[in-house]
């Protein structure tokens, strides 16, 4: 794997970055972007080569426009965009699984069709969840609600697993597929009503 | 001496970068894109290698404060980059240029610039035309 530049490197083509030489942000790529890349890959957050590739570009990025923002006192340079580029790789996961899990909660409340008169505005999906998400949590009172809402999110479509949070696992196969569905409308229903109300604001 | 994977790691994110003034990759791209060149094309304009390209996009854009500015930047890059100043200067301006035009008169670059390349068609051909009026034979 190739290995980071040394610190007097580093130092010397931050002087150089500072000092408006327009050629430092080449070499500094150059010179950090592929053990950037190696370093965030050995980190097995993720194996998306484009979200390793754009949060390692954006650290680089980020330290190339605002050199100042790295105080050499605190830690290496090196240091300093790795933990950037980690953080920008975490933040770009978390948005990739709120989108996921916006996807999911949207498809199946429209799967179902719960009112065919409302007609749905269309909203961002970060928009979407920063708002509804913790609204949505304060609706649903009961444990055992919101650890089913949570097993919705997440995507989980098996009976089994509703019917083990629903304590109703004994039943006969088609009572508990039933029994799950009818909570699982319910919970949708809340879903659905919040979400109206959310939009109508 | 870089490895092709590291090659292809630099290329890649030069591309990432040519959608952001601050650096060079703008300007080549754009250059690029309004000249209708590919990447040898440019860079025999340049006088450099393709792969030279790479590095000459991830540096900085030349400051424009002032001419010296500029052209201490132009020529510092172009010794890093291994490639002809002057021509770098003129792709740059160029680009300048064109988004200053650009901004003016709200008109897209592809019309400002075949505005451009017929008026020196015109010049070449001899073609002498009042202020303000076409000549009938000029096709739109």
């Amino acid at each position: 794997m190739p290995s980071f530049p040394d610190r007097d490197w580093c130092l010397e083509v931050h002087r150089r970055l500072v000092g408006g030489d327009p050629t430092a942000s080449a070499q500094v790529y150059k010179a950090i972007l592929t053990p950037l890349v190696g370093w965030l890959y050995a980190q097995d957050r993720t194996k998306d080569k484009e979200l390793i590739r754009d949060a390692a570009t954006d650290a680089l990025v980020d330290y190339i426009k605002h050199p100042h923002k790295w105080n050499p006192k605190l830690g290496t340079l090196v240091s300093y965009i790795c933990m950037a580029s980690d953080r920008d790789l975490l933040n770009a996961l978390e948005k990739v699984d709120r989108r996921r899990r916006h996807e999911i909660l949207t498809s199946d409340v429209e799967e179902e069709q719960l009112d065919r008169n409302v007609s749905l505005k269309e909203n961002s999906p970060s928009d979407f969840l920063e708002s509804f998400l913790p609204v949505l949590d304060g609706q649903v009172e009961s444990e055992t609600d919101k650890q089913m809402l949570a097993l919705m999110l997440q995507g989980e479509r098996s009976t089994i697993k509703f019917a083990q949070l629903l304590k109703i696992q004994d039943l006969p196969k088609e009572k508990k597929a039933l029994e799950v569905k009818r909570n699982k409308d319910r919970l949708k229903k809340i879903i659905e009503r919040l979400r109206n109300r959310l939009h109508a604001r | 001496m870089h490895a092709d994977s590291d090659l292809i790691e630099l290329r890649a994110a030069a591309a990432r970068l040519e959608g952001d003034p601050f650096f060079m990759a703008s300007v080549l791209a754009e250059y690029r894109s309004q000249m209708r060149l590919n990447d040898q094309q440019l860079a025999k304009a340049l006088s450099c290698t393709a792969q030279a390209l790479t590095n000459l996009a991830l540096c900085r854009t030349p400051r424009l404060d002032d001419a010296e500015s500029f052209l201490a930047d132009v020529q510092t890059i172009a010794k890093y980059a291994e490639c002809d100043w002057r021509e770098l200067a003129k792709v740059v301006r160029t680009v300048q240029s064109l988004g200053t035009l650009k901004r003016f008169t709200g008109m897209p670059e592809s019309q400002l610039l075949k505005a451009a390349r017929d008026r020196v068609s015109d010049h070449k051909n001899g073609h002498r035309s009042k202020r303000g009026k076409r000549p009938k034979s000029r096709k739109r």
